[in-house]
């Protein structure tokens, strides 16, 4: 496919040798672009996995050229329902290709420093009526996609549209490059392409996975990009909706499509949702805030950072950084939290509280049951978190797969897959208590589980197992139950299901 | 994702299941219809992707309600491949758990279904796609509304967009004129 010429590279340890297009580059080059040189990936992920000390700024180069990729290899295998559809011609897919991998380059362009870890501190919206629906916006908080948005609009939209290549020949427009980062509807084929960018199976997960994993030195992450890459494709799907293409992966690359899935449950089981990653994220949030708040009148207790929506409130929040907020803790800013993270003095797990989604009634019964022990452990609690960010969002059951030559629909990943329909989709709680009390509360959990198992062997089969007994295999059977991430088959959950506490959901913290 | 609200949302389905055959998409139209029209909170973020208004949530909701047994999926065929639909599985004690929110929701999820329940594929892809641009595109009057949704979805004719906004307006969905 013809593009625009290559003009520099960059080395990214994840995929070798990075090409650059000079507008690439210019875009690069920008201080709100270098920024994002100084925001964590991963937070505070260091702490527990060392090496996981990568930035946005790697990131972001990744995701470009894996939807290069993708875009390419979706045109090479779909080349005449893109031109039939949207009237493309050899020089509107070049264009098409640069404003993907523009949108790609810059989609993270906003994020606050420490990334997810502290974007409960975005500000509200401002509250105004709609013109043409009945009823008024409801409060709701900026996402770090409307900061990327403002940002482009206000810093990037004349180095993408004055660039001399660009308006000689693409002519392309800021607006066109939002288009896929936006929450609001792009037009005509920016629908297509915007799966790319974040859909099911986007540049994104597939950069992140595989980089999140390399530097946390774990396996986890790893899948086959090249086979997926080999295996995506524009159809149409005209039984169920419009006629409008979709981006589908021929059943060939069913596999590497499931491993993906797999992957991200792996990395969220062990890295994103990883005990001393989370308290550590809660520390950071409550310590910027502190930060946020100096200043204010005391009692204050909401403080956000700069607003997106003015030239100069941008400016403001791009002064944020990591390095900014380290700074500030360094310099015992951060109150006692911030104290917590300088001191490697986090909240200690107590218990992760598993909801049990076997049918409806256990969902609604350990849900409870949940609230009762968190209760119960009382004031030793200092936090309670479960995490929104749910690793199923990628559970790709829309992934259509067709067959390799014809293209016609086979049906949808998660038919197709008996891994993923087993997989265990319950969320949790994570408890924490102060590091000094975690002790005490580990105990008060534990003596709650004994008292259960007893008043359930009671109520159902007193002579079979004695309670120390009943005890002991709860002891042995935690650890191995947290590792369960699947249920393998209805005979096999028979014979791993005990009745002992981890049944019910709980998992010992140890 | 707190227990209780996926519990609303499975009770939802059922809700839905009980009293007309959808697919996966039709659900997924009328949970954005039912909260972004009626205010229902059923906790979804919608974006607009090639289909219409979406949220891959919604999805793992219904593969969650099938593994429960509160859903189950029949096959349909059509000449050019299959589609499903949903009705009511074996499990029905979420209706009876998450009763108060049926409750306190009948009139909207009856007014959903009734509205939006029997339409065409076609007609739940603009309608919603019209509903959503023009929250969240604000357009300043009926004729960017209707350029914008020309915009998105090309192969619907201004006209239709057109009679597609009527319908929304006669459902009390949007405004014929700007606040």
């Amino acid at each position: 496919m013809l593009h625009d010429p290559i003009t520099s590279e960059i080395r990214c340890p994840v995929h070798g040798f990075i090409g650059l297009t000079d507008l690439e580059r210019k875009l690069i080059d920008h201080p709100a672009f270098q920024r994002l040189r100084r925001i964590k990936q991963l937070a505070w992920t260091d702490y527990v996995y060392p090496g996981a000390s990568h930035s946005r700024f790697e990131h972001s180069l990744g995701v470009m050229h894996v939807a290069g990729r993708l875009f390419e290899a979706v045109v090479t295998s779909s080349e005449a329902i893109l031109k039939e559809t949207y009237g493309y011609t050899e020089a509107g897919l070049s264009r098409a290709w640069q404003i993907v991998r523009l949108a790609a380059l810059l989609h993270d362009i906003g994020h606050a420093p420490f990334s997810h870890a502290t974007e409960h501190l975005l500000p509200m919206k401002a509250t105004e009526n709609y013109s043409l629906f009945p009823g008024a916006k409801p409060i709701e908080q900026f996402a770090h996609e409307d900061y990327s948005v403002a940002i482009i609009e206000t810093f990037f939209a004349d180095l993408i549209e004055q660039h001399p290549l660009n308006r000689r020949n693409a002519k392309i427009a800021a607006s066109e490059v939002v288009a896929l980062i936006a929450k609001r509807a792009p037009g005509g084929a920016s629908l297509f392409w915007k799966d790319i960018i974040s859909g099911q199976l986007d540049a994104d997960r597939m950069d992140y996975l595989l980089r999140d994993s390399l530097h946390a030195g774990v396996s986890y992450g790893k899948y086959d990009l090249d086979r997926i890459v080999a295996s995506v494709c524009a159809v149409r799907r005209p039984v169920e909706e419009s006629e409008e293409p979709k981006i589908a992966i021929m059943k060939g690359g069913a596999y590497a499509a499931e491993a993906l899935i797999v992957a991200r449950y792996w990395m969220h089981k062990q890295v994103y949702f990883h005990k001393t990653r989370l308290a550590c994220n809660y520390h950071l949030e409550e310590a910027v805030r502190t930060i946020l708040l100096e200043g204010k009148p005391t009692g204050e207790k909401l403080a956000f950072y700069p607003r997106p929506d003015s030239p100069e409130q941008l400016k403001e929040f791009l002064k944020w950084d990591d390095y900014r907020v380290m700074g500030l803790l360094a310099s015992g800013n951060g109150g006692e939290h911030g104290q917590r993270l300088m001191e490697r003095n986090h909240y200690r797990l107590v218990c992760e509280l598993a909801e049990s989604d076997s049918n409806a009634q256990e969902l609604s019964d350990s849900a409870k049951r949940n609230q009762t022990i968190i209760e119960e452990l009382g004031q030793l609690v200092k936090h309670v978190t479960q995490p929104k960010t749910l690793w199923y969002k990628s559970k790709a059951s829309d992934l259509m797969l067709v067959e390799d030559d014809s293209k016609k629909q086979v049906g949808f990943l998660s038919e197709f897959s008996a891994l993923m329909r087993s997989i265990n989709y319950g969320s949790l709680q994570f408890v924490y208590a102060d590091k000094n009390d975690a002790g005490a509360a580990r105990e008060l959990y534990q003596s709650y589980l004994r008292k259960e198992a007893e008043e359930r062997r009671e109520k159902e089969n007193p002579l079979e197992i004695p309670i120390e007994q009943s005890h002991g295999l709860q002891e042995k059977a935690s650890p191995e139950s947290a590792q369960l991430p699947l249920k393998v088959s209805p005979s096999n959950q028979k014979t791993v299901q005990r009745d002992t506490p981890t049944q019910k959901g709980i998992q010992n913290a140890g | 994702m707190p227990a209780e609200k996926m519990l609303e949302r499975l009770a939802l389905f059922t809700e839905f299941a009980r009293t007309v055959r959808l697919g996966r998409t039709a659900i997924m139209k009328l949970c954005f219809f039912l909260q972004e029209s009626r205010g229902v909170p059923l906790g979804y973020q919608f974006s607009i992707y090639s289909y219409g208004p979406f949220d891959s949530d919604v999805l793992a909701d219904l593969s969650t309600a099938e593994r429960m047994n509160v859903l189950k999926s029949n096959i349909v065929f059509y000449p050019s491949g299959t589609g499903y639909e949903y009705s009511l599985g074996s499990d029905t004690s979420v209706r009876e758990i998450a009763s108060p929110f049926l409750t306190e929701n009948q009139a909207n999820i009856q007014w959903v279904v009734n509205s939006f329940g029997h339409r065409t594929a076609g007609d739940l892809e603009l309608l919603s796609t019209t509903l959503f641009v023009a929250k969240f595109n604000n357009p300043k009057d009926v004729n960017e509304l209707i350029d914008k949704v020309a915009l998105v979805k090309p192969h619907f004719t201004r006209e239709q967009i057109n009679k597609g906004f009527q319908d929304l307006v006669n459902l009390n969905v949007l405004r014929a004129t700007p606040a």
